[in-house]
């Protein structure tokens, strides 16, 4: 008697741990789950640049954007002035060229790493048109640096 | 490899898991959470009639509010453009946001019943006697603290019952004669409930109300554990004074066994009131119109009932006179008989004047939630 | 002494339920994606997560061009719940949300939120907004964009006009006097009738001027004054004419002699507030013109005429009447020698914001699907929603309204809500401002009140076709003025509308002077007539002819009479304001010159030509 009663003691007291041990993992997934945020506030990943007229110099800064906006003759581009380092927004340099502020990386005009510890060259982001005629920059995609929103 | 491992385990606990009373009593002085506990305590004490575990649900739902409130607070934004927003997000895209809201929510309203009962089982077994002044003076404090944060956090989803509550709630405040409209506009911040008020609110719920509630639980427990445990009555062995001559037991296991136990149970039956009742949320606020009738919280509606039939001596005199009284009940109410029984025949008097005042808390609330329609106009049928 | 089983027993099953209940909860959850995209529109405070099952939205083009989704959301003009990501949550009201998806209806008075105005591009709520404004419903309720009417008649001095029995059968059925009326009915008993009688007879207008003793008016004489003044482009007289003016059948039955007399003759003394004009008759016109219309007309209406005077009135009947005056709100729309009185019923300025759950339902128990319907149903059976015990409602039954002019207005009303929207996104559809000169020549247009029927910068009535807009870019200032002492239509298939007000010579030069002074139209430019050669006549006659003028116009004796005559035009017409016309169709749309578009030298050679025709000889 008194063993089996010891016998039903150990086992609940083991279901029991064994559930707590659960309860804990499962508390711990759901944390994690909670945590990340499902929907976003900030700002469109689409950003409307304003109308194409503004952009008729060969190169414009639209700082709420981070983006440089290139024209030549094939037409326009959009560089991203965030640096590939630890992402500071990137300056033109006075001698031509862009240089970060933050560890002095430096890039050439079309974005090439010439200097300081960034990985990579500038990215360049997809532009499109919209049917008012406003530029839209989508952040989310990059494209080749070649890439060219035709402009008539 | 594995001898270091179990190192780094028992630098953590010190003493392993006790296997008889002396390392059991070793255990409950060497903890953190333990040593609020006495080493031991006498088996009476552990009857669910003791306490009703009133006390300890108390403190547990305290603890659960704090947790499912920190994680309510990463999504929570204290301002009237996006409060409200917040809580949407918490129904509808936060993965478990309506249960953690539904958890809080519960948990918050079964707190203030809770606390109220153990305040009562205190009272009949006139716990506050002798050297337990002092302890039932915080115990009335930790009362007023859960209405204060259940108060406070009843704004913050800034819906229409949120606003309207606290602005019926608020204006009563403002009957106080002289400093009334000062102390209000010193709550809210402003001349209405607003932009400030939500802050304010906000920052007592999180961080100032629970910071000090804490520190009186501390206080609390601290008082009870020296104070010699619960109660008891001089007619049970050992009189209630000291521990001679009478069997105690281990505090561990057979108080902290108990005390998870009540812990497991409290945290199932929110979890399944969580899952399947739904806190409300209505309307965003909008000051522009008023619900019809603008009731508070349940808790306050005996208040509100009475603030109906006069603002100051309804909605101020009485419930600051209850108040009063209750603190300094112990001081006067200092005979030594009865202590440690529930219903003595010594305490006629005093059970009468509290059953009396008990009832007219439940008749006032009840009239108030059940019974009052458009207009605060008497309904015969609840809707 | 060791721990009972039955609390390992509660040990383990508690442990078993809180990581069971748990465990459900997260699978429960499962399902839900780690991310939701949703649509923001910070300006409206739109988050609309209605993609997530309906991918694109099918508007038509011109719809999705005028409100792009990024700037306006889909909740904004669709109603439910933007947060919601469940089909029941977004689509239907819940304890959680009072707001379900928009009826038709309220889609339509959503519309209204920003399109402000009298005449927004929104047919429901253009239609209920110009009802609820011809109506009179701002005289009772306050309504934000809806101006208060004055267009009830004055009461003071009702005794001096009508007899008691008019009053009697018009307070219990307008409809059988008017067919057109405008007065809603009040469901009055005839004890309150007795009353308001009663107290509109206590209350003295302006003195009657008395009756010529040295004159005697003739009945005859009065027909045809009634004729040649064209009386009949406002009143129905003999069952036809217009409707500005009560019919003048109703005169005989209701309107004694010297009131008829005074009011030809000092028109805005008597009624400070008609749309009547101030003739300007000689006394004996107004005799004539009184006696005729005096003569019982309706013998048969079974209204006993003027002259049937009553006893003066019981003092205590009066104060009772005067009291149901005030409760009524007779005094929203009637003067009574003194301003028009504050609204009495609710004011409606936010009738959008209320839920159809919330508004009364009928006494049947039935409730209306929303707001828009509730109010038509509220207009057509002003009783419909009367509790029982309590004070039945005091609106009255609007007059010839259909059950699609209800919900209009209903519709119109379901526009209006408290919250402003940010000014960016609202259009005002409102006509500009009315600018009327000072002076003289205010006091001139407002006498003749040429406004009841010409509009200037979108105001003013419609009873003519013609706007007073660039006018003086179209005509010559002397046959203006001409025009203006004795009109004469320049449509010969057309009745003579313009009524002969007895202007003085002095006063048209003014009028004239005003007209050419500040109503041009900068498109027309002064031009003169070029030479007429005969080459230039000759292309003008031949184009003339190619052009199809003659479809509408008589020239040279041949044409049809669409248009107006144009032999003698030069007379009329400014040089540049036909050349430009011709080169410009869409100049005076009235004109209806659409499709005929000269080259300007061509259009030189037609108004050349046009305006070198002779007069007709009078027949």
């Amino acid at each position: 008697m008194d063993e089996h009663s010891s016998d039903r003691r150990n086992f609940l007291g083991k279901l029991g741990g064994a559930a707590l041990v659960a309860l804990s993992a499962e508390a711990a997934w759901a944390s994690l789950r909670f945590a990340r945020a499902p929907v976003s506030y900030g700002p469109s990943q689409r950003r409307n640049l304003g109308h194409l007229d503004r952009f008729v110099s060969s190169r414009v800064y639209v700082g709420d954007a981070g983006l440089f906006v290139g024209r030549d003759s094939k037409g326009l581009s959009a560089m991203s002035a965030t640096c590939t380092h630890l992402g500071c927004t990137v300056r033109e340099a006075a001698e031509g060229g862009f240089v970060c502020p933050c560890h002095g990386s430096t890039y050439d005009e079309h974005g090439h790493v010439t200097g300081g510890p960034a990985p990579r060259d500038l990215s360049h982001v997809r532009l499109l048109r919209d049917v008012r005629g406003n530029l839209i920059a989508d952040l989310s995609q990059t494209v080749p640096g070649e890439a060219r929103l035709q402009v008539g | 490899m594995l001898n270091w491992l179990k190192s780094i385990w028992n630098s953590l606990w010190r003493v392993g898991w006790p296997r008889d009373e002396r390392a059991s009593v070793k255990a409950m002085l060497s903890s953190l959470l333990l040593h609020l506990h006495p080493p031991k305590i006498r088996p009476e004490s552990l009857k669910f009639r003791a306490t009703w575990a009133a006390g300890l649900v108390s403190l547990v739902l305290a603890l659960q509010l704090t947790v499912t409130g920190i994680y309510l607070m990463f999504y929570y934004i204290p301002h009237p453009d996006a409060a409200w927003r917040s809580m949407k997000d918490l129904a509808f895209v936060v993965p478990l946001g309506t249960l953690t809201r539904n958890a809080h929510r519960w948990a918050a309203h079964a707190m203030v019943a809770i606390v109220t009962v153990h305040m009562l089982r205190v009272y009949m077994a006139s716990g506050y006697k002798g050297s337990r002044q002092a302890n039932w003076v915080a115990g009335v404090a930790l009362w007023f603290l859960t209405l204060a944060l259940s108060f406070t956090g009843y704004l913050l989803p800034w819906d229409q019952l949120a606003y309207w509550a606290v602005t019926v709630g608020s204006n009563m405040a403002a009957a106080v004669p002289l400093v009334g409209d000062h102390f209000r506009q010193l709550i809210l911040g402003d001349r209405s409930v607003g932009e400030s008020a939500l802050l304010r609110f906000y920052v007592l719920h999180c961080v100032a109300l629970p910071a000090i509630l804490f520190l009186i639980v501390g206080f609390h427990l601290f008082r009870v554990r020296k104070d010699g445990g619960l109660v008891v009555s001089e007619h049970a062995p050992g009189g209630g004074r000291g521990d001679e001559g009478h069997k105690l037991v281990p505090a561990w296991p057979h108080l902290v066994y108990r005390e998870l136990i009540v812990t497991l149970v409290v945290t199932a039956t929110l979890l399944a009131l969580a899952l399947w009742l739904q806190a409300p949320l209505e309307a965003e606020a909008d000051p522009s119109r008023t619900p019809n009738p603008a009731k508070a919280p349940w808790y306050f509606l005996g208040v509100q009932e009475l603030a109906h039939y006069s603002a100051f001596w309804g909605g101020v005199f009485v419930p600051a006179a209850t108040l009063l009284g209750l603190a300094l009940l112990p001081y006067l109410d200092t005979h030594a008989e009865g202590v440690g029984r529930y219903l003595p025949k010594e305490r006629r008097i005093a059970q009468a004047l509290f059953a009396a005042l008990l009832l007219f808390m439940a008749v006032t609330t009840v009239v108030g939630t059940l019974f009052r329609g458009p207009a605060w106009a008497l309904m015969w049928w609840p809707k | 002494m060791k721990l009972p089983v039955w609390l390992h027993w509660v040990f383990a099953l508690s442990a078993l339920a809180c990581a069971g209940l748990f465990g459900y909860a997260l699978l429960c959850d499962a399902q839900r994606p780690a991310q939701f995209q949703q649509r923001l529109v910070p300006e409206l405070a739109v988050v609309d997560r209605c993609e997530l099952c309906h991918e694109a939205p099918k508007h038509p083009k011109w719809l999705e061009d005028s409100h792009p989704p990024e700037r306006f959301g889909c909740t904004p003009c669709h109603g439910g719940q933007g947060y919601a990501t469940s089909k029941d949550a977004a689509h239907w009201a819940s304890s959680d949300w009072e707001r379900p998806l928009r009826t038709p209806a309220e889609q339509a008075a959503a519309c209204g939120r920003c399109h402000l105005g009298i005449q927004p591009p929104v047919p429901q709520v253009a239609k209920g907004r110009q009802l609820l404004a011809s109506k009179g419903c701002a005289s009772c309720h306050a309504i934000p964009g809806v101006p208060r009417p004055d267009f009830a008649p004055e009461l003071s001095g009702l005794r001096d006009a009508v007899s008691p029995d008019f009053v009697r059968t018009w307070l219990t059925d307008p409809g059988k006097l008017l067919p057109s009326h405008r007065m809603p009915t009040f469901r009055l008993q005839s004890q309150q009738i007795e009353a308001l009688l009663a107290f509109l007879w206590s209350v003295p207008g302006p003195a009657l001027a008395p009756l010529p003793s040295d004159l005697s008016g003739d009945g005859e004489r009065g027909k045809k004054a009634v004729a040649a003044r064209r009386c009949a482009t406002c009143h129905r007289i003999d069952g036809r004419g217009g409707e500005v003016g009560p019919d003048l059948a109703l005169a005989g039955m209701k309107l004694q002699p010297a009131w008829i007399y005074t009011l030809l003759l000092d028109t805005h003394r008597l009624r400070p507030h008609t749309q009547m004009p101030g003739f300007q008759l000689d006394r004996q016109e107004a005799m004539d013109i009184a006696t005729y219309a005096g003569e019982d007309w309706l013998a048969d209406s079974g209204v006993a005429p003027w002259k049937q005077r009553e006893a003066p009135v019981q003092p205590a009947l009066a104060e009772q009447g005067k009291k149901l005056f005030g409760e009524l709100g007779c005094a929203g729309c009637h003067r009574l020698g003194g301003p028009l009185g504050e609204p009495i019923a609710p004011a409606l300025d936010r009738l959008g914001d209320r839920l159809v759950v919330d508004l009364p339902k009928t006494s049947t128990g039935t409730s209306q699907p929303d707001v828009p319907s509730w109010v038509a149903l509220k207009l057509q059976v002003p009783t419909a929603f009367d509790q029982k015990g309590a004070m039945p409602s005091r609106m009255p039954t609007m007059p010839g309204l259909a059950p699609a002019d209800a919900l209009a207005i209903g519709t119109a009303l379901a526009s209006l809500r408290a919250q402003p929207l940010p000014a960016g996104y609202l259009r005002n559809h409102d006509p500009p401002e009315r600018r009327l000169p000072a002076g003289e020549t205010g006091r001139l247009i407002d006498r003749f009140r040429c406004l009841v029927c010409h509009t200037v910068g979108g105001h003013g009535g419609e009873v003519a076709k013609v706007a007073l807009d660039g006018a003086g870019s179209r005509l010559n200032r002397a046959w203006i003025e001409s025009f203006l002492q004795s009109p004469v239509t320049v449509r010969m298939n057309q009745a003579e509308r313009m009524p002969v007000l007895g202007i003085t010579g002095a006063q048209a030069q003014q009028l004239a002077a005003w007209l050419q002074g500040s109503q041009g139209d900068d498109r027309v430019p002064l031009a003169q007539a070029p030479t007429p050669t005969a080459d230039l006549l000759q292309r003008g006659a031949a184009l003339y002819a190619k052009a199809g003028c003659p479809t509408c116009h008589v020239a040279a004796g041949s044409g049809t009479m669409q248009g107006p005559t144009l032999d003698g035009c030069a007379v009329r017409l400014q040089v540049g304001y036909v050349q430009t016309l011709l080169t410009m169709p869409e100049l005076v749309p009235a004109a209806r010159h659409t499709g005929v578009q000269l080259s300007p030298g061509d259009a030189a050679a037609v108004a050349a030509y046009v305006l070198g025709l002779p007069a007709a000889p009078s027949p």
